[in-house]
């Protein structure tokens, strides 16, 4: 599903935020990215959607070498790939629905069906009173939670989740957990980085830990 | 077709969201639109007036006097055999009817002319033609030739006062054109910037449709479709303006011509085919 060889990432010129990176994901895993703040996670995702270039070293996404891509190419992947932002990255003045309709209808899902998914992931993140609200009047942990929603809307085959229980309670944050493991037991890839190393032990699955932009075995 | 519809959706909500940044786009381009169409409507009068002032020439004849009615028939029909096809009428006067026609026009003159003993005045020919730009020389050597004609004394032909006034009025016609050409450079500039700058408190939502995979068209579609609105919007406004103003200058001149369809319509395609191109520059800028 994803591979990466020799793979190394090099913002402004300076330090390298990822060195010699050499991982394998298979199809169906759920894996944690866990490492300090400013250790590479979120880089480590960013190249898996495209939002950075790798500086040197190869990475395949899904099958194909995102080295390259046009700009197209690189949409239709991402068409593929839901991504939980750890800036959330919603639009503040649309209301929650409508930041989850845009994203269904980048993939082309009918409003139907569209509707139907949207009502259900806001269901399971425990968010449907606020489905007309502006992003804007939503608290912290619920932007959280629409950024969650809006990448479950699609049926991804790739879940990117960067800190998605940053900013919510204990038992929101295990309500977050049951849903992802249950997402990947449908059969969806998850790769989930935080630095919430209690959350992680708890969980049988293959960790990763990074560390000033090394694997760290 | 649902994504299509969805995207409309979105644009018909942008315009009602961004109303409040939208409008000195909407009016820049409506004074630019007016101005544009301003000059479009004085250059169609200006060529207008023109043809009607020159559809209403005349070769003055002068004939010798004494000249017989055989003669004058004679160089009548010879003149029609020539058929030249901007000459639309010819009129004979003989020496009588130009006296009567001298003394009508005032008593002073009438009792002038009963003092006098003999005739003074030739008899003449009245050539009304058009002188349109492209018959000129046409007419030129026409009144050449009939100088040469038997009893003809002269010929008294404005074409010089003609070829004057159509080079004044080319000269004005490309100063208008190039005026145009400015103004719709202007206007793209103008468009562009203000567009960008309506688009930069977008750019996170740009960026936000890019990072959910939208593809450059998909992104640019909403945005394609608000400024086709601002255009037609602007192009509108403008348009009642000048229709507006057209229509109390119509008081004064009777004779104004309102923009043609022939001018109105590659002017309006031309102005909403600026506004999706500037979009497209604006927002191109927004892209990683
Ligand atoms: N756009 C950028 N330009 C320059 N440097 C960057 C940029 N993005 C990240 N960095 C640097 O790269 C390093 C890794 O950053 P990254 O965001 O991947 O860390 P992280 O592991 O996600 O941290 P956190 O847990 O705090 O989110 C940091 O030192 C950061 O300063
Ligand atoms: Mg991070």
């Amino acid at each position: 599903m994803i591979r990466m060889s020799h793979l190394y990432k090099t913002y402004l010129k300076t330090w390298p935020a990822l060195k010699d990176i050499n991982v394998t994901i298979n199809d169906r895993e759920f894996l944690f990215l866990t490492g300090p703040s400013g250790a590479g996670k979120t880089t480590f995702l960013k190249l898996i959607y495209g939002e950075e270039r790798p500086t040197r070293g190869e990475l395949y996404v899904l099958g194909k070498r995102v080295r390259k891509m046009s700009h197209r190419q690189r949409a239709l992947l991402r068409q593929k790939i839901g991504v939980v932002f750890q800036d959330f990255k919603l639009i503040l003045t649309k209301t929650v629905y409508e930041n989850m309709a845009l994203a269904a209808n980048v993939v082309g899902l009918s409003p139907s069906v569209a509707h139907k998914r949207i009502l259900e992931a806001l269901s399971d993140l425990h968010m449907s009173h606020k489905i007309k609200t502006p992003v804007y009047q939503l608290s912290g942990g619920e932007q959280q939670r629409t950024a969650i929603a809006r990448a479950l809307v699609t049926s991804p085959r790739l879940l990117l989740a960067d800190e998605p229980t940053g900013n919510l309670d204990p038992s929101l944050s295990s309500t977050i957990m049951d849903l992802l493991k249950q997402i990947n037991a449908q059969g969806t890839t998850v790769i989930m980085a935080t630095h919430d190393y209690h959350l992680v032990g708890r969980y049988p699955f293959r960790t990763i830990e990074i560390d000033g932009g090394r694997i760290r075995d | 077709m649902t994504r299509f519809f969805f995207l409309i959706k979105m644009g018909l909500k942008n315009i009602v969201r961004h109303r409040r940044t939208s409008w000195p786009l909407v009016l820049s381009l409506f004074i630019l639109i007016s101005i544009n169409l301003g000059i479009l409507l004085a250059r169609g009068n200006i060529n207008l007036a023109l043809n009607l002032f020159t559809s209403h020439a005349r070769i003055e004849v002068i004939l010798e006097k004494g000249l017989s009615s055989e003669a004058v028939s004679q160089l009548i029909s010879s003149l029609k055999e020539e058929s030249l096809t901007e000459i639309r009428s010819m009129t004979y006067r003989d020496e009588t009817e130009n006296l009567n026609a001298f003394a009508s026009q005032d008593e002073t003159l009438a009792e002038a002319v009963a003092l006098l003993g003999e005739n003074p005045l030739p008899p003449t020919l009245t050539i009304q033609c058009v002188m349109a730009m492209e018959s000129l020389p046409h007419i030129s050597s026409f009144a050449q030739n009939l100088k040469k004609k038997e009893g003809v004394s002269e010929v008294i032909y404005p074409g010089g006062w003609f070829a004057r006034l159509y080079q004044m009025a080319r000269g004005a016609d490309v100063f208008f054109l190039i005026l145009l050409g400015a103004l719709f450079l202007v206007t793209f500039i103008l468009w562009v910037s203000i567009f960008k700058a309506t688009l930069y408190p977008l750019r996170d939502e740009i960026e936000i449709m890019e990072i959910v995979g939208g593809t450059k068209l998909y992104i640019r579609t909403p945005f394609y479709l608000e400024s086709f609105f601002y255009a037609l919007l602007s192009l509108a406004g403008a348009l009642a303006l000048l229709r507006f103003l057209f229509d109390s200058l119509r008081d004064y001149f009777p004779d104004l011509r309102f923009l043609t369809t022939e001018e109105l319509l590659p002017a309006g395609v031309l102005i909403i085919l600026l506004a999706l191109l500037g979009t497209e520059k604006a927002i191109n800028r927004f892209f990683k």
